[in-house]
């Protein structure tokens, strides 16, 4: 038996990472995950017993951020840069982080998250369970994005190798 | 022989292909250089997304405290046997737009292609029409003598004065 502060800590960064590389906004990441926290409050309070909790918080994580997305109605403009860099931080790491989040940027939703998650280690069952998208479909999705996802990079001409 | 399906090639990479897909995947790629060459672009591609995306400026997002208004030490049994009561992923509203009004456009040509089709099944059809007219310059229109010469489908012939 866990308490749901255990489960808050154990999962916030990772939530909060995918919420920023979907709607790449630091503030509206965090209350996204925020507000999927409280949902996840609201229906253990309810009696609710979840039997995938990783699966269902990622996917109201993917879900909130979609709906953020649609809401804004537009993707962010290509120019503009939130996260001014830091003294610590090396000004080429910098670069890269914008270039990868703009390559991001530029695909759907549902590709992002599946580029998130796959990135995170996650396999092609949890995948498909949080994102919604068949499993069958997965691996063509996945290598469909991958493709995608590498053109945004040359075209923003990011040298990769 | 015939190459590999990417998406096949793409679960082969990330341990997911069938016993039967990885079985099928071994045995051509040990005589077609082409797929083994699309395997290995597949992996670096993949590989690259996967360090690109896995190494973020916020990887080690700093854990905002709980809201107030939620009770941490609320516990959480995650090994409960109900089902997950899973959200729905949405599909954006233009996308759902876009698949209703084409779905309405398909049935409206249906529906204005039917009757056209019945009207022509019926109609008596003209195969060939001549006029044969004597003008008289000096007598007016409407006494001029005409005479039509109807050739229905079926070769029967008609003359109208």
């Amino acid at each position: 038996m866990r308490t749901f502060e255990d489960i808050y800590a154990e999962n916030y960064a990772r939530l909060h990472r995918l919420a920023l590389r979907m709607v790449d906004d630091r503030e509206s990441a965090s209350d996204i995950v925020q507000e999927v926290f409280t949902a996840l409050y609201e229906k253990l309070t309810a009696g609710t017993v979840l039997l995938y909790l990783n699966t269902w918080l990622y996917r109201v994580t993917i879900n909130k951020c979609t709906d953020h997305l649609n809401r804004q109605k537009r993707y962010r403009p290509l120019e503009e840069v939130k996260d001014a860099p830091t003294e610590e931080i090396l000004p080429e790491r910098v670069e890269r982080e914008r270039v990868v989040q703009q390559a991001l940027s530029r695909l759907k939703p549902t590709e992002r998250a599946l580029l998130v998650l796959y990135s995170e280690g996650f396999s092609y069952k949890e995948i498909s369970d949080s994102t919604g998208i068949r499993f069958s479909s997965v691996g063509k999705t996945l290598a469909r994005s991958l493709v995608k996802m590498e053109e945004q990079l040359k075209t923003l001409s990011y040298e990769m190798y | 022989m015939k190459c590999i399906d990417t998406d096949i090639l793409q679960k082969y990479l990330d341990g997911e292909a069938s016993t039967d897909e990885k079985t099928g995947v071994e045995a051509h790629l040990k005589s077609c250089d082409l797929c083994t060459f699309r395997l290995t672009q597949l992996q670096g591609r993949a590989e690259r997304v996967k360090w690109l995306l896995s190494s973020s400026l916020d990887a080690e997002a700093a854990l905002p405290p709980l809201p107030s208004n939620l009770n941490g030490k609320l516990s959480v049994n995650v090994s409960g046997v109900e089902a997950l009561d899973e959200p729905r992923v949405k599909r954006p509203l233009l996308k759902r737009w876009t698949i209703g009004l084409s779905a309405a456009c398909i049935l409206g040509l249906v529906f204005l292609y039917k009757p056209l089709v019945c009207r022509g099944e019926n109609q008596e059809m003209v195969r060939m029409q001549r006029e044969i007219v004597e003008v008289d310059a000096n007598s007016p229109y409407s006494q001029q003598e005409t005479v039509m010469t109807i050739v229905d489908e079926s070769g029967n012939v008609t003359y109208m004065e």
